[in-house]
């Protein structure tokens, strides 16, 4: 009598068991996987004694799964939206800066260097908005103190038709305004 | 030398010289630097850095690259007429 109790409590929950996964919002192999996995829980922690620990693990072997939903517009997409729209231009400004060398002949020769210093400089800062930079970070640290740490950053890029608006020369520091003007039209060319 | 095949650009950059100057082409570019790099920096820059501070000491270099470009140069009495060769 009461094995013939315990076979019927199995078989009901069982078709529980297969029910609940069916009601999740999966489909395909992975739902197929799940039925089989819950099956298999229902069935292998049996024991003797412990019937109320089988419902507890399929219960909690469904509800701990999320829904298999696939989504409609992750973060990233949206993200990755066009920035640059059609007929519409985007200017895109900034202020390099450059030292004249200390060892230079005359003071024309130091505005000369500083100055294409200071170009190099603009350049750079163009190349780091418009492309963005790639950081490398290493930190070491033994017995819960910090020994060594480094940052690295590069960029590479290919600068076309940027304009000097403004340089300044001041107590042998340079500094070029430098602006470049990004349009739907003339990247799509 | 290879020869250069493509069109030539609108973009034209007229440089002066003195007449009784030779027609040298490296002097040309010497006497004119300013206008000539302003030229060809517009036409496209390959820019590479690299910035590194290890122990708070930082340390950067910036490399600006001319790229290869083909030019047609036409020489005058008093001056002289650039255009790249756009390659097909």
């Amino acid at each position: 009598m009461k094995w013939s109790l315990i076979a019927t409590l199995l078989f009901v929950l069982n078709v529980y068991a297969v029910e609940a996964v069916q009601d999740g919002n999966c489909s395909g192999s992975e739902c197929q996987k799940k039925q089989e996995q819950s099956v298999q829980n229902s069935t292998t922690t049996v024991n003797e004694d412990g019937l109320v620990s089988v419902a507890d693990t399929k219960v909690s072997s469904t509800q701990d799964e999320k829904p298999c939903v696939v989504p409609k517009e992750s973060s990233e997409d949206k993200s990755n939206q066009n920035i640059l729209k059609p007929h519409r231009t985007i200017v895109i400004s900034v202020v390099g800066q450059g030292v004249a060398p200390v060892n230079t002949t005359s003071p024309a020769q130091a505005f000369a260097l500083a100055k294409r210093a200071a170009i190099a400089d603009a350049y750079r800062l163009i190349a780091e908005k418009v492309k963005g930079v790639e950081i490398e970070g290493e930190d070491l640290i033994k017995n819960m103190m910090v020994k060594r740490s480094s940052v690295r950053t590069s960029v590479y890029a290919m600068i076309k038709n940027a304009n000097v608006v403004e340089t300044t020369f001041r107590d042998g520091l340079c500094e070029v305004e430098m602006e470049i003007r990004l349009s739907y039209e003339d990247i799509m060319r | 030398m290879k020869p250069c095949r493509g069109k030539l650009s609108l973009k034209k950059l007229y440089l002066e010289y003195p007449a009784y100057e030779s027609k040298s082409l490296r002097l040309i570019l010497l006497h004119n630097y300013d206008d000539f790099f302003s030229y060809i920096m517009k036409m496209g820059l390959s820019v590479t850095s690299h910035e590194k501070v290890v122990k708070n000491h930082s340390s950067s270099s910036i490399e600006v690259t001319l790229p290869t470009t083909c030019f047609k140069v036409e020489f005058n009495d008093s001056f002289v007429t650039i255009s790249p060769i756009k390659k097909e």
